[in-house]
């Protein structure tokens, strides 16, 4: 149950953002995404100062664990109050014409945003990971010292006493959230003073606010109980979300007149049903699915007749020979090693077309003048290509399975599914990067450089062995080591990694959207 | 304010780095009315329908279609007009019934709506015979008609053509243009072109812009008449040919004549005073029993006013 909870708040937290922002732009339709990705960018920017900041103060003993609790949270909470609302004041001093109370929430949604899905949903799927492999395990048999032990099964008793715990880090984002917005407002009013010094003035009082509710939590987080915790966090993110509501956008009462409404979530379905259509006569979904089918069917024969077919060629007998006898393991690396190579080309080629190649044929300026939101437009192509890779690793998993258990006389139907689910999120993080990059690009060509270049940034970021066992590559090694002739362990072996990939998704998409947005079709 | 015009900009600018592309647009279409939006290649007026409908974002200013703020981002405005862009493409893979259901489905409409608003439009533009075919086989003319068909498919009180005939042959512009002029009255036809004819032909109100700025709108007669060069032309006859002398002579004497062109069996009569010519110099040949091949009031065509104005 409470593993489930867990879940559940780590679900609240990505989509927290972006059902604020959303809701944001029904109220209103100009304030555009891309101020989410610069509230994003400023949360980033000031990190970049804030950690080393507070490590160099750690290092002098101004923030160490033996300082007095009262010095850790004033100095804590000063220097992100001075790290976070300068960022955010330079944001508004370079956006000169956004000076909307909406572009104020939007950009403090996306800075408070980022923090929910870059940082607290990937620290919470990380040790979700964890928890889930200890759940059940006997901990005495792990090698942990006495005190390891002991907080170890605390932590895990309490979690199984009190499953609700497992709500209280979206609880805490949900004010945390409210928090940022405000903030954000309070450094936008800086900038609608005419007088410097009341400018100065209310981004003084937001960086003092900011320590304040800062030095507040490290205070609360030392002396309450968890249920007083959860109390003050729910008052907080009442208070917060009522100023937030308050400022929140009355319905337009200018001159425009609305033409009656066409509902977007009725033009998707139109416009997904237009995609699917497209991808089948094209051929399109056709190729995906053949492609993955084959990678299903030919990785088990491969690994189970690459020895055979060896011996049987004149001189190449005696390496024949140095082949261990192919076992499911060779079958399902095999399997895992083609999706992501070749796969990952197949992506990138069926992608970069996908916004690209409706501007360069003309396509989008007759579609995009219609009622159909650019939104829409984006998220109808990026649905129909999970879609459509869902029925080729489907149909890939089947055959991959089939073979294995028909080839080896093994193989479990919970462990390829499981294999071929994480390939297939692995694939869509790849997936929605190529749309990313076609909604950048103006031709097919710039398209497919911009694609290749957030994929392989990705992947080089992953390479780095800090980021390592976050990066989407850590889904196929976790497939990989998955057992497939063993029913299907209940160990989650790498949850950050899975949770950052959704992130890297949800951030893809909101990038494609605020891109489309921007541009001139 | 805005609801009582079709189309109605203020101050709308675009720049595009140190290009001024459209510079402090005023305007102001009346509802019903077939609008020439009149320019040379590179005029700006390709600029102002991508602002109108709302591909391009302005860098001052706002317009208003149907009542319905353009410019301010709200994708809501779209259903109050259909637009054909200068370039129109299609979905190869459809067929042309298949892509007038496509975009009605965009439009809200209802299947029953969509089924009857296809069969009306394909015969409207001749497409009947062809609405099975994909899109990809029909000829530039086709497309074109396609083009505007998709464009009127929710009955939008506003259309939007840009250059819709500039890439068509003459038989291609003729059957687009008649097709136009069919919608005189219950469409208001916002059409931009460099082709003087095209729009001297349908258009009943004209607006000329050169580089980016609105010269002139004024109803075509008005235009014309603006224009005009109050000068008569006298074809007279070969059986009256020995009376052209005299004839210039008593002509000449009028208050209202200004001077007296004597080209053989030409005379070119420039005036002072229209109305006092318009009476007087029919009676005047008249009553001297000379019979005339022709007489006309020179008119400037569109073509000389617009290569005038935008020189």
């Amino acid at each position: 149950m409470a593993l489930w909870l867990y879940i559940v708040s780590i679900l609240i937290i990505m989509a927290l953002p972006i059902a604020a922002a959303s809701l944001l732009r029904r109220r209103r339709r100009g304030t555009p995404w891309y101020l989410f990705l610069v509230g994003a960018a400023t949360f980033a920017v000031s990190q970049a100062v804030h950690i080393p900041l507070n490590n160099w103060l750690s290092d002098i003993g101004w923030l160490s664990a033996t300082a007095p609790l009262w010095q850790t949270a004033l100095i804590a909470g000063l220097t992100a109050g001075l790290c976070e609302e300068l960022a955010r004041a330079g944001a508004f001093a370079l956006l000169k014409n956004r000076r909307d109370t909406a572009d104020g929430l939007m950009l403090g949604i996306g800075h408070g945003g980022i923090e929910c899905i870059g940082l607290v949903a990937v620290m919470l799927g990380s040790s979700l990971g964890q928890m889930w492999s200890l759940w059940n395990a006997d901990l005495t048999t792990l090698g942990l010292s006495a005190a390891q032990l002991a907080v170890v099964s605390g932590q895990l008793s309490l979690l199984k006493a009190q499953p609700l715990i497992a709500l209280l880090p979206a609880l805490e984002r949900l004010m945390t959230l409210g928090i940022h917005i405000g903030l954000s407002l309070l450094v936008l009013q800086a900038f609608r003073q005419r007088s410097a010094f009341k400018g100065a003035a209310f981004v003084l009082l937001a960086v003092l606010a900011h320590a304040a509710v800062d030095a507040g939590a490290v205070y609360a987080a030392a002396k309450l109980s968890l249920g007083w915790l959860a109390v003050a966090e729910a008052l907080l993110a009442v208070v917060a979300w009522a100023i937030v509501a308050h400022f929140w956008p009355r319905p337009a009462r200018d001159d425009v007149v609305p033409a009656p409404l066409v509902s977007q979530r009725r033009l998707f379905f139109w416009q997904l049903r237009k995609e699917l259509t497209e991808m089948w006569r094209t051929r399109r979904l056709l190729v995906i699915v053949v492609v993955l089918v084959l990678f299903g069917i030919l990785s088990p024969l491969m690994a189970y007749f690459l020895p055979q077919i060896l011996s049987g060629v004149e001189g190449y007998e005696q390496i024949a020979g140095l082949f261990a006898d192919p076992s499911p393991a060779d079958a399902m690396s095999e399997y895992v090693q083609n999706v992501t190579q070749t796969g990952f080309m197949v992506i990138i080629l069926v992608g970069m077309t996908a916004v690209a190649g409706e501007k360069m044929r003309g396509t989008a300026p007759m579609i995009l003048s219609k009622p159909l939101s650019r939104s829409t437009f984006v998220l109808a192509k990026w649905v129909a290509q999970m879609g459509v890779y869902a029925l080729g690793f489907a149909g890939s998993m089947l055959c991959a399975w089939f073979y294995i258990w028909q080839l080896y006389g093994t193989a479990q139907f919970g462990s390829v599914l499981a294999a071929t689910g994480l390939m297939y999120v692995w694939a869509m993080v790849y997936s929605t990067l190529t749309l990313l990059g076609s909604t950048l690009g103006k031709n097919i060509g710039s398209a497919a450089g911009f694609a290749l270049g957030l994929c392989i940034l990705v992947m080089t970021l992953g390479s780095i062995p800090a980021l390592s066992p976050y990066a989407p590559g850590a889904l196929t090694s976790w497939a990989l080591a998955i057992p497939v002739d063993a029913p299907m362990p209940t160990g989650v072996a790498a949850g950050g990694a899975l949770v950052v990939a959704f992130a890297l998704m949800e951030l893809a998409l909101v990038g494609s959207v605020a891109v489309i947005e921007r541009q001139e079709i | 304010m805005a609801a009582e015009l079709a189309v109605r900009t203020s101050h709308l600018t675009r720049r595009y780095g140190d290009v001024l592309a459209l510079d402090d647009l005023d305007l102001e279409v009346q509802h019903g009315s077939i609008f020439g939006f009149l320019g040379r290649n590179g005029a700006g007026k390709t600029t102002t329908m991508r602002l109108l409908t709302g591909l391009a974002r302005p860098t001052y200013g706002s317009a208003w279609v149907a009542g319905c703020q353009v410019t301010a981002g709200d994708g809501r405005s779209r259903a109050a007009y259909g637009y054909l862009p200068q370039e129109s493409a299609f979905y190869g893979w459809m067929t042309g019934r298949e892509y007038l259901d496509y975009v009605g489905g965009l439009y809200g409409l209802s299947v029953g709506n969509r089924n009857r608003r296809t069969d009306e439009l394909l015969e409207l533009v001749n497409l009947k015979e062809a609405a099975d075919r994909r899109v990809q086989g029909y000829s530039g003319g086709m497309k074109q008609r396609l083009g505007v068909a998709q464009a009127l498919i929710h009955e939008p009180s506003v259309l939007f053509l840009d250059e819709p005939t500039s890439a068509l042959d003459p038989a291609g512009r003729h059957e687009v243009l008649e097709m136009i002029s069919r919608l005189r009255g219950s469409v208001t036809v916002f059409l931009s072109s460099h082709i003087i004819a095209d729009v001297d032909r349908i258009c009943d109100t004209v607006g000329v812009i050169h580089k980016g700025r609105l010269l002139f709108v004024l109803p075509r007669q008005e235009l014309l008449d603006r224009y005009a060069v109050d000068e008569a032309v006298l074809e007279v006859a070969h059986e009256s040919a020995d009376q052209v002398a005299s004839l210039e002579a008593l002509i000449a004497q009028q208050p209202w004549v200004e001077r007296v062109h004597n080209g053989g069996t030409e005379l070119h009569v420039q005036v002072l005073d229209m109305e006092a010519a318009r009476v007087g110099l029919l009676p005047l040949v008249v009553s001297q029993g000379i019979v005339l091949d022709s007489f006309r009031w020179v008119r400037p065509s569109l073509e000389d006013i617009f290569l005038e104005v935008s020189a």
